[in-house]
């Protein structure tokens, strides 16, 4: 157990430690410029090394909607970045809880009368499924969603190959063997990461349930391509869903290289990308 | 019981930088702090949060630990420049970060009173620990994972080629892989890395002459204009002369490892002058330490030497 520690408070936000599952979480609070526009955003990282490598773009994301007068609420899930516990005893319901404590954390501290939720890659997922819990949120902002859990999982498992190559010359264990392992409760290494077996199994449920809410709010997703391309046929389908189900959805696409993996070039923001999301979000509160 | 707490401070451009402080709770009392530092553009976690675990177990052993973000990384303030990945590794091994690292000392020791300083870091973050050892006296040991003997960038190629024992070492390695129908097979489906075998074959057919050789001895100037990166030598034969500790950990499988052995250690860390310091190498490991037993090493081989050599 970690004692919290004092709140450390500057010009543009304050830092902190707060409650979530009996677990401290680490959370960074935006301020918003005057005159806020009491709409707070609370962002939903993506998983494991993901959120390492796109930490600086949201960081920078934050502060620009911070400017335009949204306060920001960042925070580490259990067992990622500064947060408490370990990353083994996680499970996409352990993120989706801490998503949950965020919004009341922001609630408390953010002197806010609306809640947006932004996510990246899985974090979009989990917004989502937070939505579903948390009616209250008004919009919700998806980049790059992962809009197929499995799938999803099916991508992370390819660094453990590559890490068996490096070390064996060869694959010991295929995908398939390592998703067995996965169902029957076994961790799986992905750069380090241990991944829980029961990521699967929540994975293939949610895929089951879907992902879009009962009553959908308004939502803007932007698919984030290296090439301009059709949709996908995941990302059609949950547009054609959300609009089915009443809900107000913009879809959009840009242009940018995968930030949230290694890359070559380095990146601390994506101006189009913060762009459109901000004249969304703008737009919202009039 | 540890508490951890967020914490911010003031570089010398003016930039809030942040960082986590974890102090101990009952226990011997340390005199010595540890400042475990980011690695490269990744913030104060670093990769699967190894920081994080580290800073948690040494803090278990009763040492104060400070984790920071420097200027343009993580949650600080600045921005790095819009470039290269490589081009930032180079400015960072050229030390980009040693200012923010002074700072963060003098915060760490007015903020918990301590007397002694260790710096450890894994690549970028380790290589910064070593260039900002040479500005601040207060420094008694370095943990150096992965050190990057090499600058890189992308400057001039002809400054970039790998060195003339380098090349040596990777020629061999693909002549032999010539026979080897798996190799083929990567090569021809993009996964081979290219440019280093380019410069292996450039190196060994003569190039542009520069094939290097490593320096002889301490104080071997005829090392600029080649990779090696010439601020290494004289930081570390600065900091040994000091009565400073440093502790080495490699991993087998990283490419830093095969230049760290050939260009630096088989000259300086002989059984002659190794005076200071001990080296672990952790078999298999890669880069990033991603497997369990690979950390579980890492963690043990750290901790053991921290509390053998700064037990006060």
């Amino acid at each position: 157990m970690v004692e919290i520690g004092s709140v450390e408070k500057n010009k543009a936000g304050e830092r902190f430690f707060f409650n979530s599952g009996g677990k401290n979480l680490y959370g960074n609070l935006h301020y918003a410029a005057a005159p806020s526009r009491k709409f707070g955003w609370v962002f939903c990282d993506p998983f494991a090394e993901e959120k390492l490598w796109a930490q600086r773009i949201l960081f920078n994301l934050a502060r620009r909607f911070a400017g335009h007068g949204f306060p920001v609420i960042r925070f580490d899930y259990m067992g990622h970045g500064d947060s408490e516990g370990i990353f083994t005893d996680t499970s996409l319901a352990s993120r989706i809880e801490n998503i949950l404590s965020a919004i009341a954390v922001m609630r408390e501290r953010g002197e806010v009368e609306h809640i947006g939720l932004f996510g990246l890659r899985l974090g979009a997922a989990l917004a989502l499924k937070a939505l579903q819990r948390e009616a209250s949120a008004e919009a919700v902002i998806l980049w790059a969603p992962a809009l197929n859990i499995t799938d999803y999982i099916y991508d992370c498992l390819r660094s453990n190959l590559t890490t068996q190559m490096v070390v064996h010359q060869k694959v010991l264990e295929t995908r398939d063997k390592l998703v067995r392992r996965m169902v029957a409760g076994e961790t799986v290494n992905i750069d380090g990461y241990e991944l829980p077996g029961i990521l699967y199994k929540e994975g293939e449920a949610l895929n089951r349930e879907g992902l879009v809410p009962e009553r959908p709010c308004k939502s803007f997703v932007l698919d984030i391509v290296r090439r301009q391309r059709p949709f996908g046929p995941d990302l059609q389908k949950f547009q054609e869903q959300w609009e089915t189900r009443g809900g107000e959805i913009q879809v959009s696409q840009s242009v940018f290289d995968p930030f949230w993996t290694e890359l070559r070039n380095y990146y601390p923001s994506a101006p189009e990308l913060n762009e459109k999301t901000v004249a969304f979000a703008e737009n919202l509160t009039g | 019981m540890i508490t951890e707490m967020p914490v911010s401070f003031t570089n010398g451009n003016g930039q809030i930088l942040t960082g986590i402080l974890h102090v101990p709770g009952e226990g011997p009392g340390r005199h010595t702090g540890i400042s475990i530092l980011n690695p490269g553009i990744k913030n104060r976690v670093a990769p699967n949060r190894l920081n994080v675990k580290l800073a948690r177990k040494l803090c278990s052993l009763g040492y104060p630990i400070l984790r920071f973000d420097p200027e343009g990384v993580g949650e600080s303030g600045g921005e790095l420049p819009r470039t290269s990945v490589q081009n930032i590794w180079g400015i960072i091994q050229q030390g980009h970060f040693i200012g923010d690292i002074l700072a963060s000392n003098r915060f760490f020791r007015n903020k918990t009173g301590i007397q002694q300083i260790l710096l450890a870091g894994i690549c970028g973050g380790a290589i910064s620990a070593l260039l900002a050892s040479e500005q601040d006296d207060n420094i008694s040991g370095l943990i150096l994972i992965d050190v990057p003997v090499f600058l890189e960038g992308e400057r001039d190629y002809a400054a970039t080629i790998v060195p003339g024992r380098y090349a040596d070492m990777v020629f061999m390695q693909y002549a032999y892989k010539f026979f080897i129908l798996s190799a083929w097979r990567r090569f021809l489906t993009l996964q081979t890395d290219y440019r280093a075998l380019a410069r292996a074959f450039w190196v060994k057919l003569g190039g542009t002459g520069l094939a290097s050789k490593t320096p002889a001895k301490s104080g071997d100037k005829k090392i600029s204009g080649l990779p090696f990166n010439e601020k290494f030598i004289p930081a570390y034969q600065k900091f040994v002369d000091g009565q400073g500790k440093v502790l080495f950990v490699l991993a087998e499988n990283d490419a830093s490892t095969a230049y760290f052995e050939n260009l630096f250690a088989k000259d300086f860390l002989s059984e002659e002058n190794k005076a200071g310091c001990e080296r672990l190498k952790i078999n298999n490991a890669n880069h990033i330490y991603a497997l369990k037993e690979w950390q579980k090493q890492l963690m043990n081989g750290v901790c053991d030497w921290v509390t053998t050599h700064f037990s006060g």
